[in-house]
């Protein structure tokens, strides 16, 4: 397959549709394809819940390539400058009095991609996500 | 998010979760288990019809098991799927809440 694009809102409503297009595009294998959905996930709440102010309009476009067994994924927004990948990991809970309620999406996105960069490049913030396979063709 | 309860006797409350949960299915998720009659101590979410789990349905479940252990009570989970539980392992979640292999394992760990 070659690419394909979507544009979201900065809705988080907009993340169901989100999910149906990457249903509909189905890139990679089964295993590629929920670790895409998991970062995907991750990463555009975080930029809708957090990356405008409130009320202010902005947008998330999206693009998946496959140009070989790694697909990338890019996620440009035009809100404020923020670097997810200069942020400190969490580390997993230990126990239930001490663990935190959320904080997590960061780590679950470098679970899931095999590597991510970050670049604000023309008021945008660019994240790029590569996701190679994990096991070998069956 | 289709949610459904059943009572397994001994004050024990099976939860079923059907769905994803996504930022949207973890909001009724969330509200559901916030609404739970407070004489619900010990909690069984079964996951078997849950095909997706990100850091919003994390959050959920663990404020979740934090109530419940606020008041004596407990939440144990049955039958994630593979990816959810590897969303669990990352975040360590299957530290703190207990994954029971099926049902009566369940109630045997929430009682």
């Amino acid at each position: 397959m070659g690419g394909a694009t979507i544009r979201l809102e900065n809705d988080l409503g907009e993340i169901e549709r989100m999910n149906r297009w990457l249903a509909h595009v189905h890139a990679g294998t089964d295993e590629q394809f929920e670790r895409i959905k998991l970062c995907l996930n991750e990463a555009v709440e975080n930029t809708i819940r957090y990356g405008y102010p409130v009320g202010g309009l902005g947008y998330v476009d999206l693009s998946l390539d496959q140009g070989g067994p790694c697909i990338t994924v890019v996620i440009r927004d035009d809100g404020k400058p923020y670097d997810p990948l200069a942020r400190a990991l969490p580390d997993p809970m230990r126990d239930l009095e001490s663990a935190t309620i959320g904080g997590f999406g960061i780590l679950l996105m470098h679970e899931a991609a095999t590597s991510l960069s970050y670049a604000y490049r023309a008021g945008m913030n660019v994240l790029t996500a590569e996701f190679c396979p994990r096991q070998a063709p069956k | 998010m289709e949610i459904s309860n059943k009572e397994l006797g001994h004050g024990v409350l099976k939860v079923s979760l059907k769905g994803s949960l996504d930022v949207a299915g973890a909001d009724v998720a969330d509200a559901h288990f916030a609404g739970l009659d407070a004489a619900h101590q010990r909690v069984i979410a079964d996951l078997a019809g849950v095909d997706f789990v990100a850091s919003v349905g994390i959050r959920v479940l663990v404020k979740t098991a934090k109530t419940l252990s606020g008041r004596g009570g407990k939440l144990v989970l049955i039958h994630p799927n593979d990816a959810a539980r590897r969303v669990m392992f990352t975040t360590g979640l299957d530290r703190i809440v207990p994954i029971a292999e099926d049902e009566q394992a369940a109630v045997t760990a929430v009682s």
